[in-house]
């Protein structure tokens, strides 16, 4: 198993110097640069400014050049400064990553818990009415964007019920208090979550009614167990394996929904800063930010595979 | 093997029936029912074994797992220990369930993926509070030492073991309640030939050692005539012939019976050359919809006018038979 772990880190070392070129290839070839998007042309010796601000930057330098400063920075654990602001980048995103953190937790819990429940519900409930308006609801919840989603939750609990804030991680001018942030955390994670809600439904619905034809199931019947036990012990546990899977792939799409949402409801966190760097071309942030994502994806998997193993004993790896 | 076997009824299924209903359309309207067991009766006598043959699709598994009220009973009743097992309610049939067991066809799907072996085995002994808690531990390691697997892997998963020692472990969970009755389902037909008579041993061992009544699901007819005492043939969701097992694979008296056996090859390729053949035409009717009169009719070479009109009962016919006092039923009008 450590063997395994190893040798899972030792790979991905690849993928991630495989990924940054690309990545960063890619984002110098958009058109402008931080410069350009800094200094208005119409400033007096703007000529001379911008190329003054690129030689400060490095920008005029080859591009293969520019990537091996990156790498050089990295390997000293150092993710470089932001064009726009100047500040360190590992900086801005450690304080960014709580907000969106907790965003991506609260999506994610509110996923799994009402997911798992309507879709063994849905399961045991096989061709009932209420089995299929679960269904009903899991296909409009896979199918509506998660943007659309957040707009419709604005229009209807901020601007017409007036129950929610819109916008924002706390009410401004106020001091910083959890109750208001939990407030303003509602609407986006639910517009994040419930496309997550309908996808788990029907993962767990499927698995549930896959096991429920089990002969072990049957066999717990036949040895007397009540019906509770027969649910709880057999089918969920056996149910569940598949799930976990499903919640882990769906961690980098989480992480990637969140940008969206983010940006929806002026929620500042890492999601909001990315978009911010992308319009900037503030190549270290948005370097930052892929780097980060990168690495999620990786342990994301990883850590799916390896709760794989600790759930299913017919899963070894060595 | 009949020294052991009482005239005594340990349960008695009458007239059993199980349709599953057909359902269609926008409101699930019910349109008709597959009748996949349609009126059986047969006792299975303290201590022996009974076979139950036929074809796939006849309704013999379903029989299985109507009497243990594993499926809904439509109708019909299962009298065993003095309870009718179609009427108890759960909480009644729970409790009866540590009377009889099942062993299942399939050793890989039955058994709990993600359970240990002695967690399968003991959970039927908690379940129902057999034993003291320290003991029960004891308990499972002496049931797999009884059916021949190493006792030390008892922490080990299904995945583990060959199918052999698969069903192995599914007949120690089934005799874990100390049960007086085991259905077995197709207990080898999902075995390798070369494990199938270690199996069956088991089983005729533990039978005799235990004081077991079997109930023997199968269509292996050399598997049943090896192992059974008595011997009940199903066609279609009914019973066709029924008796001891000599008399019923030596003198069939059923035309249904007559053509299965006759599908059983012969080792000796000389005997194999000129053995005769009853080969039936047509296909099994569909248990939604099936003949009038006998159910076998369509495809039975004695079929006559009365054979399309009146379902034939299953009547005793050993009074007829001079080599045997035991009753043989058979429902054939030509019989």
């Amino acid at each position: 198993m450590f063997n395994y772990i190893l040798r899972r880190l030792l790979v991905s070392i690849p993928i991630l110097i495989g990924i940054t070129v690309i990545v960063f290839f890619i984002a110098s070839q958009m058109p402008g640069d931080a410069v350009l998007a800094m200094i208005s042309t119409d400033t007096p010796q703007a000529e001379d400014l911008v190329k003054l601000r690129r030689g400060q930057l490095g920008l005029d330098l080859p591009i293969y050049e520019q990537y091996g400063r990156w790498v050089g920075q990295l390997l000293h654990g150092n993710l470089g400064f932001s064009f726009q602001s100047g500040e360190s980048v590992i900086s801005v995103i450690a304080a960014r990553l709580p907000a969106t953190l907790e965003l991506m937790g609260v999506a994610l819990i509110i996923a799994i818990i009402l997911g798992v429940f309507l879709g063994v519900v849905s399961a045991l409930k096989q061709y009932s009415w209420l089995d299929y308006s679960f269904t009903f609801f899991g296909f409009a919840g896979i199918s509506i964007p998660d943007f659309f989603l957040g707009m419709v939750l604005v229009y209807v609990f901020s601007i017409e019920l007036g129950l929610l804030p819109s916008s924002g991680i706390s009410t401004a001018g106020n001091a910083f208090s959890l109750s208001d942030n939990l407030r303003h955390l509602i609407l986006p994670a639910f517009a994040l979550g419930l496309a997550r809600t309908a996808s788990f439904m029907r993962y767990t619905r499927a698995s549930v009614l896959e096991v429920m034809n089990n002969d072990y199931v049957r066999t717990a019947r036949a040895k007397g167990l009540g019906e509770r036990l027969v649910t709880t012990r057999h089918i969920l546990r056996n149910a569940l394996i598949p799930v976990v899977t499903v919640i882990g792939i769906t961690l980098p799409t989480l992480f990637g929904g969140a940008v969206i949402i983010e940006v929806i409801f002026q929620w500042a966190g890492i999601g909001l800063m990315f978009i911010n760097a992308v319009t900037g071309r503030d190549s270290p942030v948005i370097m930052g930010y892929v780097l980060l994502s990168a690495v999620i994806v990786l342990a994301s998997n990883l850590i799916t595979d390896i709760m794989y193993s600790v759930l299913d004993p017919r899963i070894r790896y060595d | 093997m009949n020294s052991l076997v009482g005239s005594e009824a340990l349960i008695q299924v009458r007239d059993l029936k199980v349709h599953f209903p057909i359902r269609r359309g926008l409101l699930k309207r019910q349109v008709g029912a597959v009748r996949a067991v349609d009126g059986v009766s047969f006792d299975v006598r303290r201590g022996e074994t009974l076979g139950l043959v036929g074809e796939s699709g006849c309704g013999k598994s379903t029989t299985g797992l109507a009497m243990l009220r594993l499926l809904d009973v439509t109708s019909g009743s299962i009298i065993f220990k003095d309870h009718d097992l179609a009427s108890l309610d759960q909480t009644e049939l729970r409790e009866s369930r540590r009377h009889m067991q099942m062993v299942f066809q399939d050793p890989y799907s039955s058994l709990n993926p993600r359970m240990t072996v002695g967690s399968i085995i003991i959970e039927p002994l908690n379940v129902h509070k057999i034993g003291a808690p320290g003991e029960r531990r004891e308990r499972t390691q002496e049931l797999m030492k009884l059916v021949g697997l190493n006792p030390s892997f008892i922490n080990r998963y299904p995945h583990e073991f060959s199918g052999g020692q698969r069903q192995r472990i599914g007949i120690a969970r089934a005799l874990a309640t100390n049960p007086s009755l085991i259905v077995a389902d197709e207990p080898i037909s999902a075995l390798d030939v070369s494990i199938q008579a270690q199996v069956v041993n088991l089983m005729a061992d533990l039978r005799k050692d235990l004081g077991l009544t079997f109930l023997m699901i199968s269509h292996d007819l050399s598997m049943v005539r090896y192992i059974s005492d008595r011997v009940a043939v199903m066609y279609l969701g009914r019973i066709v012939e029924l008796g001891d097992r000599d008399p019923v694979f030596d003198t069939p008296r059923h035309p249904y019976t007559r053509a299965l056996l006759s599908a059983i090859p012969t080792p000796n390729p000389k005997l194999e050359r000129t053995r005769k053949r009853i080969i039936l035409q047509g296909d099994v009717p569909n248990p939604s919809n099936p003949p009038a009169g006998c159910h076998f009719h369509p495809r039975c070479p004695l079929a006559t006018s009365i054979c399309k009109e009146a379902a034939p009962l299953l009547r005793n016919l050993s009074s007829t038979v001079s080599q045997s006092d035991t009753p043989h039923f058979a429902a054939c009008h030509h019989a």
